[in-house]
């Protein structure tokens, strides 16, 4: 997913959109040494020590990862995804910034494959 | 086939890593006792020690093959070599047969319990799975201990025969424990079922699916997914208040907390009434990796990607 997430954050940038990650590795040192060294800009929330059975995943309902909503401006939640396929993703990512009068172009990246994904 | 199929890559390493890692700590003496020699030991052993022996050699097995040496080089003497050193990983339905035979030759002894969880979870289909099913039924049904078992049953994608076993229990069984985990494992598995069913509508996938699950369950999946399920009034049952709620789902074991029922059914009924497509996002205020607070409705005003991610 990594390489698919700096995608979005290098086509996205100066536009209304954000990821917020929340992060399940439960030694939350090596996982922001991780983050340092693979580049991952965006900021996330920790789970806490307890890993995948954190407090935030929990209370999610989360059963597996990973699992992707996407939340408008108005934190109304518009879409929930489990899995890393990035196709109907980056389609409800470009419908909603089209909402908001974005017009953007996330088709055509060799990375939509999910089983390109490196990180997860 | 090992286990049925799973909607996403992170979620079969989860799985995969949570079933193998042994669930009891090796027992070094008995490896020591079987390490002095092949000489046959002529004793009477209880069942469970029989059953358990056959389990740890399962998992000598497999440590020897996750420590087996690397590939040498293929070059001169290395790859002559080569071949001397190979060895093939154990296969969990072997191990399986050999317990299903002494299971047999020992009907209802409750030591039989924990290998049967151990086929259940390490041969999730197949005949020795299904037979595991049919011990469980004819010798286990009453008793108390079947509770301990059902969780492993609904970790992938449920056999037509356990989601039956389930209800069965859920509405039978004359323990509490009992009913209360049967219910929490027949709901979990009818959403693992429903999940499945998604993924079988999604072309990419369906094929690569198909070829997991015999065409028998395919329809009882298909069926399943289509019946009026009514989710919420059963998690409701199952509230922390509830006679089923004080009861824990699955035991305490690698890393993972056992769940508490009703704590669980709040999550799940959580989820269903708050967490879907047209609903506000609860807020979330918690560290981030460097351990500064923040919150996502900061956010407001952003399309917001909320991904929970791992590195694993």
């Amino acid at each position: 997913m990594y390489p698919h997430e700096q995608l979005l954050v290098e086509k996205l940038s100066g536009k209304p959109f954000a990821i917020v990650g929340v992060n399940s590795d439960s030694d939350r040192e090596a996982i922001r040494q991780i983050a340092k060294q693979k580049n991952l800009t965006w900021r996330s929330f920790w789970n806490g020590p307890d890993g995948k059975f954190g407090p935030i995943s929990r209370r999610w309902n989360i059963e597996g990862w990973p699992t992707i909503f996407l939340i408008d401006a108005e934190g109304i939640i518009r879409y929930k995804q489990m899995g890393p396929d990035t196709e109907p993703l980056d389609r409800e990512i470009t419908r909603l910034m089209e909402e908001m009068g974005h017009t953007v172009d996330l088709s055509s990246d060799p990375s939509q494959d999910p089983t390109h994904d490196s990180g997860q | 086939m090992n286990r049925l199929p799973i909607y996403s890559l992170g979620c079969l390493l989860l799985l995969s890593a949570l079933s193998c890692q042994p669930s009891s700590p090796p027992e070094s003496t008995k490896a020591q006792e079987r390490d002095r020699g092949n000489a046959p030991v002529v004793k009477v052993q209880p069942t469970s020690q029989q059953l358990a022996e056959v389990i740890q050699a399962y998992r000598d097995h497999q440590r020897q093959f996750d420590q087996r040496p690397k590939k040498a080089p293929v070059t001169g003497q290395a790859k002559d070599e080569r071949g001397k050193t190979e060895m093939l990983a154990p296969d969990p339905e072997v191990y399986a047969s050999r317990l299903i035979e002494i299971i047999q030759d020992n009907r209802g002894d409750r030591g039989n319990l924990a290998a049967i969880q151990w086929i259940l979870k390490e041969v999730p289909s197949g005949p020795n799975f299904r037979t595991a099913i049919e011990l469980l039924r004819m010798d286990y049904i009453e008793t108390e201990p079947i509770a301990d078992v059902l969780p492993v049953l609904v970790e992938g994608y449920p056999d037509p025969a356990s989601m039956q076993l389930m209800e069965q229990l859920a509405e039978n069984s004359l323990h509490n424990r009992v009913r209360a985990v049967a219910k929490m494992a027949h709901i979990k598995g009818h959403q693992a079922i429903l999940r499945f069913v998604v993924f079988l509508d999604n072309p990419k996938w369906t094929e690569r699916m198909k070829s997991f699950v015999e065409k028998s369950t395919l329809e009882f999946y298909r069926k399943s997914a289509t019946q009026n399920f009514d989710l919420e009034s059963k998690l409701q049952e199952l509230n922390p208040s509830s006679i089923y709620g004080e009861y824990d789902f699955g035991v305490k074991n690698q890393g993972r907390p056992a769940q508490n029922i009703g704590q669980l059914a709040t999550n799940m009924l959580f989820s269903l009434q708050h967490l879907q497509v047209g609903k506000p996002a609860p807020n979330i205020q918690a560290e981030d990796l460097d351990g500064l607070t923040f919150s996502l409705k900061e956010y407001r005003g952003k399309i917001v990607m909320l991904d929970f991610w791992g590195d694993w």
